[in-house]
């Protein structure tokens, strides 16, 4: 056996343990996407919890809101935000995957990794809930970002393992936020959409 | 006396049979869809890998019933593991040595 045909058996079984272990077809353009979307998420619930649409005067006098309908709007801005991040990101990994050569499918890796995903994510979500009833709506942002990050560090084992940097950096954005207490808002943006296009640009230009 | 090279194992010439034990040195079990999945091999292929190296004591199979379909899975042994870590340990050294 020559060096070459030693070098190259290595790298076969790298690549073997790599693809048997992790599901390599999150794509960083989704990120910046994702990013996007918070942002323009976050301009539009702004804008309602604002009142920008109670003023009879404007466009959008038939739209007119009262404090109760302001929060029907905000929960249907989030879960259309979620709906549509899930979407994409679900989407982009199918295209990438393709362009591998490879299936994206439910495996026991792709399990594994829904699975460490959205256990953090669920919790996180009935808390928030729990903090909003009780009336601590200033916790609520900060522990979004928290617990996405959890999230995030969970899944690095089962994806690239830069998504656990990502997830040290909304951790540590959540933290601050829960310190300070209040401007959840640009806590919110610069942890959901900010991080997202900054990662997702990184992980472009490192994977390409 | 023994060199470090000696270690290249003839059971993982072959790119299958070593894709197999890559593949189960970092998976506690893995089922014979996912591995047929993974290498791409046809099921006669697979199996007839699979059965030369649980032959040579590598992999031990597990059957079972997932509701009514038998499902198939494999592991890697101690002394696969071992025999594994050395080849790869002699590539390295082959690499180190030119």
């Amino acid at each position: 056996m020559k060096k070459n045909e030693a070098i190259d058996t290595l790298n076969t079984i790298r690549n073997m343990m790599e693809s048997s272990t992790k599901i390599m077809s999150l794509d960083g353009a989704a990120g910046i996407i994702v990013g996007i979307y918070a942002l323009v998420a976050a301009a539009c619930g702004f804008a309602v919890s604002h009142g920008a649409f109670d003023n009879s005067n404007t466009f959008f006098s038939s739209m007119t809101l009262v404090e109760r309908d302001r929060l029907t709007v905000l929960c249907i801005i989030a879960f259309v935000t979620i709906a549509a991040c899930v979407a994409t990101v679900i989407a982009m990994s199918k295209r990438k995957a393709h362009r591998r050569g490879e299936s994206l499918r439910l495996n026991s890796v792709s399990l594994r990794l829904l699975g460490s995903f959205f256990f953090p994510l669920l919790v996180g979500a009935l808390l928030c809930v729990i903090l909003f009833l009780n009336g601590y709506r200033q916790l609520v942002p900060p522990m979004m970002l928290i617990f996405y990050g959890l999230s995030l560090v969970g899944i690095s084992h089962y994806t690239y393992s830069d998504s656990r940097y990502l997830g040290y950096a909304e951790i540590t954005v959540g933290l601050i936020n829960a310190f300070v207490g209040d401007y959840g808002m640009i806590f919110w943006v610069v942890g959901f959409s900010f991080l997202h296009i900054i990662y997702g640009i990184y992980a472009m230009l490192k994977h390409k | 006396m023994k060199s470090l090279l000696d270690n290249i194992n003839k059971a993982f010439e072959n790119k299958s049979r070593l894709g197999i034990m890559s593949i189960l040195s970092v998976n506690d079990s893995v089922s014979f869809v996912r591995l047929k999945e993974l290498l791409g091999l046809s099921d006669g292929n697979l199996a007839s890998h699979i059965r030369s190296l649980e032959e040579a004591g590598y992999l031990t199979t597990q059957k079972q019933f997932i509701g009514r379909r038998p499902n198939t899975s494999f592991s890697i042994t101690e002394k696969g593991r071992k025999a594994f870590e050395e080849h790869i340990a002699a590539l390295e050294a082959l690499i180190r040595m030119s």
